[in-house]
């Protein structure tokens, strides 16, 4: 399964959705209270996720035909193709992630 | 008053006192640009905007020394103020001295206790002769980046007799003399660097980067970073 990252995000090529996920109504991934940049897609949809054993996803995203792509303003664009994907959110000790 | 609520209103206090200190790239533009802000709370994440509506919630203070508040009418939490207070941007401007009801009386213990921490990485930004040990307990990985390049990289390292395990590039994996396990990576967009605490007996960086991500180090392979 093909794997990307952008920033504290790694977006990971997956079969099917998670279970219990929830759809938000927003192309944006992960925004940052510090910097105020957004982590979105272009097209598709975002799904929240609750991390769980055996699916440590913190979001789903669903990329349709055409393909989208993974943008922020400090990182570079990444083309997305097609498909689902899960997202995980770079983590330290004690569950602090990057934010 | 309670003796937590009077320390925490002596700190935001500090903090508006020497707001002055804390560098630009922390105030971020908030409501169209109205105002230049710092959240010690802010739960407002656009993703999880239509699940959760204990995710409205947010508490900070603008750059003209204001506190601000807001949260959805949605929001269960025990609340003083009615969504009627807040017009149609949904925040409030008080300046502190009219602010009676902190988020100590305010919101649910979770939520102040995380409040409180934030506003604490938000305090040593201000505070000067900041120790090598310090800033290591900064819970902010942004923050304390920061703070990591104006105390020393290389002065942080020999402060906590750190043992440099591996090395990849710009990346280090560092054992401390207390027998924290730490990576230092670089993005490669932004080029700042960054120092995780890690769990595990890692040998390489690539193990404790996949370590972040909840991976194994043969499970990590991105084909494209940025």
């Amino acid at each position: 399964m093909k794997q990307y990252r952008q920033g504290d995000l790694l977006f990971i090529e997956a079969e099917k959705f998670g279970e219990d996920i929830q759809l938000t109504n927003s192309k944006v991934v992960l925004g940052s209270s510090i910097t105020g940049h957004d982590h979105a897609i272009t097209e598709g949809k975002v799904f929240t996720h609750i991390p769980k054993w055996g699916d440590n996803a913190n979001f789903y995203v669903e990329i349709p035909i055409g393909g989208a792509e993974l943008t922020h303003p400090e990182h570079k664009s990444i083309p997305l193709s097609e498909g689902i994907y899960k997202v995980i959110r770079q983590r330290e000790v004690n569950g602090y992630v990057r934010d | 008053m309670a003796m937590s609520e009077i320390k925490f209103k002596k700190e935001i206090e500090q903090l508006i006192e020497k707001r002055d200190k804390i560098p630009d790239e922390f105030w971020v533009r908030t409501d169209g640009g109205k105002y230049q802000t710092i959240w010690f709370m802010d739960r407002q994440k656009p993703s999880v905007k239509a699940s959760y509506d204990f995710d409205e919630e947010r508490f900070g203070l603008t750059k003209d020394g204001k506190i601000i508040w807001g949260f959805d009418s949605g929001c269960s939490c025990p609340s003083p103020w009615s969504s009627s207070d807040f017009g149609d941007d949904s925040y409030s401007v008080k300046e502190w001295k009219e602010f009676s009801v902190t988020p100590e009386n305010a919101f649910d213990a979770d939520w102040q206790d995380e409040c409180y921490k934030n506003l604490q990485d938000y305090l040593l930004l201000i505070e000067e002769n900041l120790s090598p040990e310090k800033v290591l307990t900064i819970k902010n990985a942004e923050i304390r980046r920061f703070l990591i390049k104006r105390v020393g990289y290389e002065n942080i390292k020999e402060k906590v007799n750190a043992e440099v395990l591996h090395q990849d590039g710009h990346n280090e994996l560092l054992k401390f003399a207390n027998g924290e396990m730490y990576v230092k990576v670089r993005d490669t967009s932004t080029e700042r660097e960054y120092l995780l605490f890690v769990e595990g007996n890692h040998k390489t960086c690539k193990s404790a980067i996949a370590w972040t991500f909840g991976l194994q180090e043969n499970e990590y392979n991105p084909i494209i970073e940025s």
